[in-house]
């Protein structure tokens, strides 16, 4: 039975303790032996909390018992990403100067989770305040690829990707800024949702460029995907942004038919180098659709180049806004000092981390006198261009298909050198967070050397329901990605 | 951008950063404005700048006052305290 179940998927979990033939302790137990087992290795959590999943597990127990249990999550082992407020747990973001620290409450993905009956069993690993696609900018060491060790998971969400991929959890929570959803379930081989921007409320998110972030799910199974956005992408009043009217709904999805469905290719990708594996990827599932009744049409994107450049101004200007709190005073280590100022700048020379210093650093110039116009300004209106080319892309398809990553999960220490390489792993994720509308990575298969190879859905504003439904009928293509190859597998 | 750039973003950023870090600064900075300027070749006569996605998703609601539930539990996650107060270094000084 225990090793069955880690190899369930979130839905017939829940469905298995709510008929009682499983009980959530049972559950609990199962999946902390198989972290116990194999997280040495992978490093997916930053923080497992034993002790309060046994208890809840066994509160759930009784309420089962007592047949007062409901939930969609019921007894469901759920990680969420450590820069996901979660009320006396430490949330570090994967930051030094966050170290120790224990918000006074629970982000609102946090409670609505809890209130569907799932179990918060850690925090994950990511890049220092999601500023990164490796999980190496972590000030507490990187994760590694479950499914090569040698490699990274991509970022900043990793340890998430990792933790479902090693199957930690039947589903996980991250934060998608610039593609930090979708890129490391492309490298892990899991699916990935990055909401439209609204859906999902980012209260008690640890805002990095509130503008671009939104929290959304990564699973194994469409079916847990789709679960998953069910118990979080409702409206919150706590959140000014979260969007009240046209809101996409999330019950009663079903696998969608791919016979009619327009899909567009973007002209543009031809520009850009892809691994030979990305481009097999692609063109496999071109024809696997076509196979199943998809028509395909050419849509343009025209400034796809512009969309990193664009980015790199705007994501750290609002970061270096949003990190100003983290000062000695409010957040951080204290420091001896003789006065405010020389507390703020040694706490945070400290405290943070050479990429977070660095788009602090450039964020702060793009915003100072004398040069807003020439970047900032220039880069929102650039921001305006990205989104206009999406609007006229769909009224010609239905969404867009392309690679999620151009290339393939690389080798710890590749990228780290020379940061626009790595910023470059983003380049196919970003514009759709300029845009705001919702982007899936799916898992299309394997290279010869049976690395996880994703491919990206983008849907236009609130169509994350038809993304969902299509991903249900990619799965009957597809498959359901395989857990990654770390010993003591299923039978 | 020279150091001397550098280390003028460094005060406004309210950072301490060592000579090393300084330096290694300034090499990023020469090749990420590079790659900024590709933003020049667009022609953005006319275009708006994003101002934020559409506010009639958004409507505002009424703003009401509520109690934090969990006072206590705020203060202890503070750097330094002295029972409610925030402390920090002396502001004031006598002239």
């Amino acid at each position: 039975m225990v090793v069955d179940l880690l190899g369930m998927s979130a839905a017939s979990i829940a469905s298995a303790v709510r008929r009682k033939e499983v009980s959530p302790v049972e559950v609990a137990e199962a999946f902390l032996g198989r972290i116990r087992a194999f997280d040495g290795r992978v490093r997916a959590l930053l923080f497992v909390d034993e002790e309060g999943v046994l208890r809840r597990a066994r509160e759930l127990e009784a309420r089962v018992a007592r047949g007062e249990a409901e939930g969609l999550l019921l007894g469901v082992p759920v990680v969420v990403k450590d820069n996901i407020c979660t009320k006396g747990i430490p949330t570090t973001c994967g930051s030094r100067i966050l170290e120790g620290w224990r918000p006074p409450y629970d982000a609102t993905v946090v409670e609505m989770l809890l209130a569907e009956g799932a179990l918060i069993v850690g925090k994950a690993n990511m890049d220092e305040f999601a500023m990164g696609s490796s999980t190496e900018y972590s000030a507490f060491g990187p994760t590694r690829n479950p499914h090569d060790l040698a490699r990274v998971p991509g970022g900043s969400s990793g340890g998430s990707a990792a933790a479902v991929a090693s199957l930690f959890c039947p589903i996980s929570l991250g934060s998608d800024t610039g593609g930090s959803i979708r890129q490391p379930a492309a490298f892990c081989g899991v699916y990935g949702l990055k909401p439209t921007y609204g859906v999902v409320s980012r209260y008690g998110l640890v805002a990095f460029a509130s503008s671009l972030d939104q929290i959304g799910p990564f699973a194994r199974f469409a079916e847990d995907l789709c679960l998953a956005m069910r118990a979080i992408g409702r409206e919150d009043p706590r959140d000014s942004t979260s969007i009240r009217r046209g809101r996409p709904r999330f019950d009663g999805l079903s696998p969608r038919p791919l016979k009619g469905l327009r899909v567009g290719l973007v002209r543009e990708i031809s520009d850009f180098r892809l691994d030979e594996a990305v481009e097999s990827a692609l063109e496999g599932a071109i024809r696997r659709l076509e196979g199943e009744g998809a028509s395909f049409v050419e849509v343009s994107l025209p400034h796809l180049e512009h969309a990193l450049p664009c980015y790199y101004i705007v994501a750290p200007a609002e970061a270096s806004s949003n990190l100003a709190r983290y000062d000695g005073v409010r957040y951080g280590p204290s420091a001896d000092a003789p006065s405010v100022e020389d507390l703020f700048r040694t706490v945070r020379g400290r405290g943070f981390g050479a990429e977070v210093k660095r788009r602090i650093m450039i964020g702060t110039f793009v915003l100072s006198s004398g040069y807003y116009d020439a970047y900032y300004l220039t880069a929102q209106k650039a921001r305006t261009l990205v989104a206009s080319d999406f609007d006229r892309a769909f009224s010609a398809c239905d969404l867009i298909l392309m690679p999620t990553s151009p290339t393939l999960p690389f080798r710890f220490g590749e990228r780290t050198s020379d940061p626009i390489s790595m910023y470059l792993s983003d380049v196919f994720t970003i514009p759709v967070n300029l845009a705001g509308i919702c982007g899936l990575s799916f898992n299309a298969g394997y290279s010869g050397e049976g690395l996880p190879v994703g491919l990206q859905l983008i849907g236009g504003w609130g169509r994350d329901d038809l993304l969902l439904e299509v991903a249900l009928s990619l799965e009957e293509l597809f498959g359901v990605p395989r857990p990654a190859p770390l010993g003591g597998e299923l039978s | 951008m020279d150091l001397e750039g550098i280390r003028h973003l460094a005060e406004l950023s309210r950072l301490s950063l060592s000579e090393e870090e300084m330096e290694a600064l300034r090499e990023h900075f020469e090749r990420i404005m590079g790659y900024f300027a590709r933003l020049s070749t667009l022609d953005l006569e006319g275009v708006e700048p994003f101002y934020g996605f559409g506010e009639e998703a958004t409507p505002t609601r009424e703003d009401e006052v509520a109690s934090w539930p969990d006072r206590d539990l705020f203060l202890e996650g503070l750097p330094r305290r002295e029972g409610d107060f925030v402390r920090v270094p002396r502001i004031v000084r006598e002239v």
